[in-house]
């Protein structure tokens, strides 16, 4: 089975940033993939990006994702915890309402993978030879790195979802 | 008109009339590609029924992936299924290069470049024309097919998107 990095598309205009998202009391848990510690559903925040349309799929500084991909989340991984967040660009005058699920947390990292000491950037990633879910989560690293099975990668780009971004990713020899 | 439908138009009626000749220009070359996977799957097949990992041969499936046309790897997998089809944790799949029809389609999108107005719609177009060489290819498969159905006459061939709809063929 081939297995992908998920990310948010970032090239030319597509930039995108939440505000706030540091005030929040659990920021720490929340950047390492635990979601507990968030409310169930979340006021607005700001968002201030370059594009006049907010993509489907967030990544950069939390997992966040519209209705229809949480339908399929949901659909690969059974029922999820989640929690919900509302955001609001007023100077372009857009809005969504994102699902924030909580993902499994694996440590399936291998030695013959290439990144930084602190293991916030890679440059290659290799995983374990092993069967893992549809989508989830490396833990222990600082990098947010979430990986897809190649079904769910696949059913993504059927439904013509807007910023998305494919990486793919090795498995250990 | 909006320049992206204009866009788009000029692409489609270009590629009109490329994908069907692209196709005629390199047929050898990719039923030879084809041949030499199916040869190659089937072997991995048989080693995995050996090792009582597989049953009978039921399914092939010929499936087109959009990950291999965004991230410029194979654009088809033929993956040999028993009984259980995509139920079975172990997998016998063989990645189909259709390499010289998919550099032909980067070099001109690439060529195309300057009136594209964003990346994302760079890939937009892209995915459009192998989705219409794809369904070009179909006839053309069933016609790779063909020979192969007479060794395997229980086995029911498949073309379409990877774990999406296929069609019999």
């Amino acid at each position: 089975m081939k297995y992908f990095r998920l990310g948010q598309d970032d090239r030319e205009d597509q930039y995108l940033t939440i505000k706030g998202l540091i005030n929040l009391p659990c920021f720490q848990q929340i950047k390492q993939g635990d979601i507990s510690g968030l409310p169930k559903s979340n006021s607005y925040m700001v968002v201030s990006s370059y594009s006049d349309k907010l993509p489907n799929i967030l990544t950069n500084q939390l997992f966040m994702v519209t209705q229809d991909i949480f339908a399929l989340i949901q659909l690969f991984l059974g029922e999820v915890d989640y929690r919900c967040m509302f955001l609001v660009n007023r100077r372009r005058n857009i809005e969504k309402f994102y699902y924030i699920p909580q993902l499994p947390l694996i440590n399936c990292l291998s030695s013959q993978c290439k990144s930084n000491l602190d293991k916030s950037h890679f440059t290659k990633i290799v995983i374990k030879r092993e069967r893992y879910p549809d989508i989830f989560r490396i833990s222990n690293v600082k990098d947010r790195v979430i990986i897809i099975s190649l079904p769910l990668a696949e059913s993504i780009l059927r439904r013509d979802i807007k910023g998305v971004q494919l990486e793919q990713i090795w498995l250990e020899e | 008109m909006d320049s992206t439908i204009l866009f788009q138009q000029n692409v489609k009626q270009e590629y009109e009339l490329d994908i069907c000749t692209l196709l005629e220009t390199y047929e050898d070359s990719l039923t030879n590609s084809f041949m030499s996977c199916f040869d190659v799957a089937w072997k991995q097949f048989q080693l995995m029924q050996f090792s009582r990992l597989k049953g009978d041969l039921s399914y092939v499936c010929i499936s087109f992936l959009r990950t291999g046309v965004l991230l410029n790897s194979a654009w088809f997998q033929l993956d040999f299924l028993d009984k259980k089809g995509w139920g079975n944790i172990e997998e016998c799949s063989v990645e189909w290069d259709i390499n010289p029809v998919s550099t032909v389609i980067y070099s001109h999108i690439n060529y195309l470049d300057n009136s594209v107005q964003s990346a994302e719609q760079k890939d937009k177009v892209l995915i459009t024309c192998a989705e219409k060489l794809v369904n070009n290819m179909a006839s053309f498969t069933a016609r790779l097919v063909a020979n192969k159905k007479t060794y395997f006459p229980k086995v029911e061939f498949r073309y379409g998107c990877y774990m999406g709809e296929y069609r019999t063929i």
